[in-house]
């Protein structure tokens, strides 16, 4: 709807026809029910915020209409509720994210991130996790390569992680493994099973006369008899720094 | 199961036996290409072990590598993969001599339980 209109002026000593009154009284009859827009609103009219927040058309309010800028920086304690969808935004800032925990205090914690220089995707899992027991697989202490292979005829792994790079079969029960991401050094740690073709038990070993290397490993699997053995199923673990 | 790759390594020894390095998934996503992870393994092998260090090295096909049931015996010869059945495994060369100990043990006049358990 327009500006609302008069149809019909009056002056002094006329006659008032009904007709012109009725159009006159109407033509605000209708704007004011419903039909308000706008261009009826004057652009200082100091509309307060208990209205604006009774605007209910679609559920939403547009910020972008109740803001004279394109950026929107509210302050001061805000309380939400319900599901908010920031799908397609974006948090600006080396730690967009403070959390005041359930006491309002001078302590609070941020996440911070890093400048990132490619695109990075931290994915939460399906499941309960506690951060304070999380170790993460940078660390240490986890294990950085493992893997079950058959030592017998053409090497195949039963399954393995880091640990499919190569396998070199130097002749009866002596392999060369290989890392596919190398440990800083030689200093890891590895350990291993072997389950004996035999009635015997077998021990798996690092190779006399070779040494650990940081991306392979000389291992020897061997009887408890001392004789070299291509056992189907080796089991090895290696755990250092990387 | 994870399977080795096509391809292979084949070390040669100066005696024509051979060590025979199976390549796996692993290594190709880290080099992008089979040629590439067989150039880089090759290289991180001699760089890491003394006893790749000087070696012949050749990539081979793995079809074109005999059957499995006689690897023991594997030598390279002509370029290839050859089964040399005249070679004695390491385990029987081992058992030979477990027998020549068994054989002298038992002129001395021990059981077959004592020469037996000293063996084992």
């Amino acid at each position: 709807m327009a500006t609302i209109s008069k149809p019909n002026t009056f002056s002094a000593g006329g006659t008032i026809v009904a007709s012109e009154h009725n159009d006159n009284y109407d033509t605000i009859y209708n704007d004011y029910n419903g039909n308000i827009t706008n261009a009826n609103i004057s652009g200082s009219a100091a509309i307060v915020d208990t209205k604006l927040a009774q605007i209910t058309t679609a559920s939403k309010v547009s910020l972008s209409a109740l803001v004279t800028s394109d950026n929107f920086a509210p302050s001061g304690n805000w309380t939400a509720t319900g599901i908010w969808d920031f799908t397609g935004a974006t948090l600006a800032g080396a730690s967009p994210l403070v959390f005041e925990g359930s006491t309002a205090n001078d302590f609070e914690t941020t996440i911070a991130v890093t400048d990132p220089t490619a695109d990075r995707t931290i994915t939460i899992p399906d499941s309960d996790v506690n951060l304070g027991n999380v170790v993460l697989s940078t660390s240490d202490a986890v294990v950085k390569a493992w893997g079950t292979f058959n030592g017998s005829g053409t090497p195949a792994f039963a399954d393995s992680y880091n640990m499919d790079s190569s396998i070199t079969d130097n002749g009866t029960g002596d392999y060369t493994i290989s890392f596919t991401t190398d440990f800083a050094d030689a200093n890891y740690s590895i350990v291993g099973t072997a389950q004996s073709t035999s009635a015997n038990v077998d021990i798996v070993a690092v190779k006399t006369g070779t040494s650990p290397a940081a991306g392979s490993c000389n291992i020897v699997v061997m009887k408890d008899t001392g004789a070299v053995d291509d056992s189907t199923r080796i089991c090895f673990i290696a755990i250092g720094g990387q | 199961m994870k399977a080795p790759l096509d391809k292979a390594l084949v070390w040669v020894r100066p005696d024509q036996s051979i060590a025979v390095t199976y390549l796996f998934e692993g290594g190709l996503k880290k080099h992008g290409s089979l040629d590439e992870f067989c150039k880089q393994e090759e290289a991180k092998l001699r760089r890491e072990h003394e006893q790749y260090k000087d070696l012949p090295c050749h990539v081979v096909n793995l079809s074109d590598l005999p059957d499995a049931t006689h690897k023991r015996r594997w030598r390279w010869k002509a370029d290839k993969v050859h089964v040399d059945m005249s070679v004695k495994t390491d385990v029987e060369v081992r058992e030979e001599k477990r027998t020549t100990v068994k054989d002298k043990l038992k002129s001395l006049g021990l059981s077959d339980e004592e020469v037996n358990e000293i063996v084992r």
